[in-house]
């Protein structure tokens, strides 16, 4: 199951879209982090950018629309070669096929998960050029470990399993949309604190 | 090393039967199967392959049951599909490996060895390190057998492995397919005559899903050998001649038809009566691409 992990998560890292998204995501989280003038969804401005709260709700605001790109990283990972017609060459060789595609699976989660740590690249950051200081590595944890990293996986295995079986990587937007809005829905409905 | 197939039937699910009662027993060599687009060649293939199921037979690979031990084939298989694609970015020495860990070579240094001299056997050491999706059609061929080599198969598969090539790699394909041939089994199914003729001892030849021939290309060739015939002929005439003989071939020459036709008797007998001296048919010897022709238009 290593193998075909190792080499999907080499092979995604390959890829220029990988980069693409790391950058937008970065750009989203650290912009409005280092200008008040920049406001995603709601202003931050009076926030401390060391602030636990801040990290964290920072954190899965842009972990939400990045969302939609770690379904479109992920979700097309089988799919892909069947596009590309590596399947033909791949499928004759002894692969035990539930170690191939859980490899392939957690290869493409972690590229996903990857990505999306871009959004703690841009916290660290923020908080190093505005305040002076690292960020509370427990914040930071609590961001990775409970909404991050679970995140990514629902988002991964769904758009996965579904493009998988309809065998068709143009299923994997489309998947990718409708749990974007899925999760947007109760974001809208949110009360902050300073309101 | 032998492959036994018994009767081997194909029907897909719209209804289209590729395969019908196929037999074949193969030695070690090379085993050309020849037939047009559509024959059902690619069908066998890929259930040699074992990427399908068929719907009744009996394949057997020194022993292994090819349709219920699909894995155990998969370790003793090289196969190069007629269509293969590769990931993007990646380059030879590395898709090489990974194919090679997927085939179960462990070690890295074995892999590496492995993977040296693959590149090096199909002529690919110098671009070794540029990505595959960048190669051309040949050297993308000769990345099909190099992986096709992993783990020292028994039985090679080389679906239109020279489909697309120019001569030069062509030629350089048959030598290594050759090379190859001496001590396991290389299919190659193709629909190019030259190739079945250049490199295979033993032949078959399918067609509409049938086996229409099985043996060597000279006993092939021997079947309609000094019984076929050429002249020049206008395109007007084409028809007529393909209505009153079995039309072989027909090849534009500098503005003319050569064509060649298959008959037992001679066609110039009668010509005398008719005021002529012959026909302007005149023996010709047999090709193996005339023995092929006869075979899938003339042969119930």
């Amino acid at each position: 199951m290593y193998k075909f992990a190792r080499f999907e998560f080499v092979q995604r890292l390959h890829q220029p879209l990988f980069y693409v998204f790391f950058g937008l995501i970065f750009m989203f989280s650290l912009l409005p982090l280092i200008n008040d003038n920049i406001v995603i969804w709601q202003s931050i401005q009076h926030f401390s950018r060391t602030s636990p709260y801040l990290i964290v709700r920072h954190g899965i605001m842009i972990s939400i629309g990045g969302t939609l790109f770690a379904g479109l990283l992920a979700g097309a990972s089988l799919t892909r070669e069947l596009d590309n017609r590596f399947a033909n060459l791949l499928y004759a060789a002894p692969i035990v096929p539930w170690r191939y595609v859980l490899g392939r699976f957690f290869g493409a989660f972690l590229v996903s998960l990857l990505m999306l740590s871009s959004v703690i690249l841009a916290i660290v950051l923020a908080a190093i050029v505005r305040e002076g200081s690292f960020p509370p590595v427990a914040a930071l944890a609590v961001l990775f470990f409970a909404y991050l990293l679970p995140n990514v996986f629902i988002v991964s295995a769904v758009v996965f399993s579904i493009t998988s079986l309809s065998r068709r990587s143009a299923v994997a937007p489309v998947a990718s949309i409708a749990l974007l809005l899925l999760f947007l829905q109760p974001v809208v409905d949110l009360k902050w604190p300073y309101r | 090393m032998s492959l036994t197939i018994t009767d081997l039937n194909k029907t897909y699910p719209n209804g289209v039967k590729a395969l019908h009662g196929v037999s074949l027993v193969l030695q070690n060599g090379m085993f050309g199967l020849l037939g047009p687009n559509g024959a059902g060649k690619s069908t066998l293939m890929r259930t040699l392959a074992t990427l399908q199921q068929p719907n009744s037979d009996l394949i057997n690979l020194n022993g292994i049951d090819v349709l219920a031990q699909p894995h155990e084939v998969r370790c003793r298989l090289g196969y190069l599909p007629q269509d293969f694609g590769v990931p993007q970015g990646i380059s030879a020495s590395q898709l090489l490996d990974y194919i090679a860990v997927v085939k179960g070579v462990r070690s890295r240094l074995e892999r590496d060895r492995l993977v040296t001299t693959l590149l090096h056997q199909t002529n690919l050491y110098e671009v070794r390190n540029r990505a595959v999706s960048r190669y051309s059609g040949g050297m993308r061929q000769r990345f099909g057998i190099a992986q096709a080599l992993i783990g020292q198969p028994d039985l090679i598969i080389a679906d239109e492995p020279t489909a697309g090539l120019d001569p030069e790699e062509r030629h350089r394909f048959h030598n290594l397919l050759c090379e190859l041939g001496e001590d396991r089994i290389v299919i190659l199914s193709t629909h190019i005559v030259e190739d079945i003729e250049n490199l295979c001892p033993h032949m078959a030849v399918l067609h509409e899903g049938r086996l229409k021939f099985t043996g060597t290309p000279e006993s092939c060739r021997e079947m309609v050998a000094g019984k076929i015939w050429k002249r020049q002929a206008g395109k007007k005439e084409i028809a007529s001649i393909g209505n009153a003989h079995k039309l072989i071939s027909t090849l534009a020459r500098a503005g003319k038809f050569e064509v060649r036709v298959f008959s037992d008797s001679d066609l110039n007998a009668g010509a005398a009566s008719a005021g002529s001296t012959s026909f302007g048919y005149e023996p010709v010897r047999a090709s193996l691409e005339d023995a092929y022709f006869n075979i899938i238009r003339h042969t119930a």
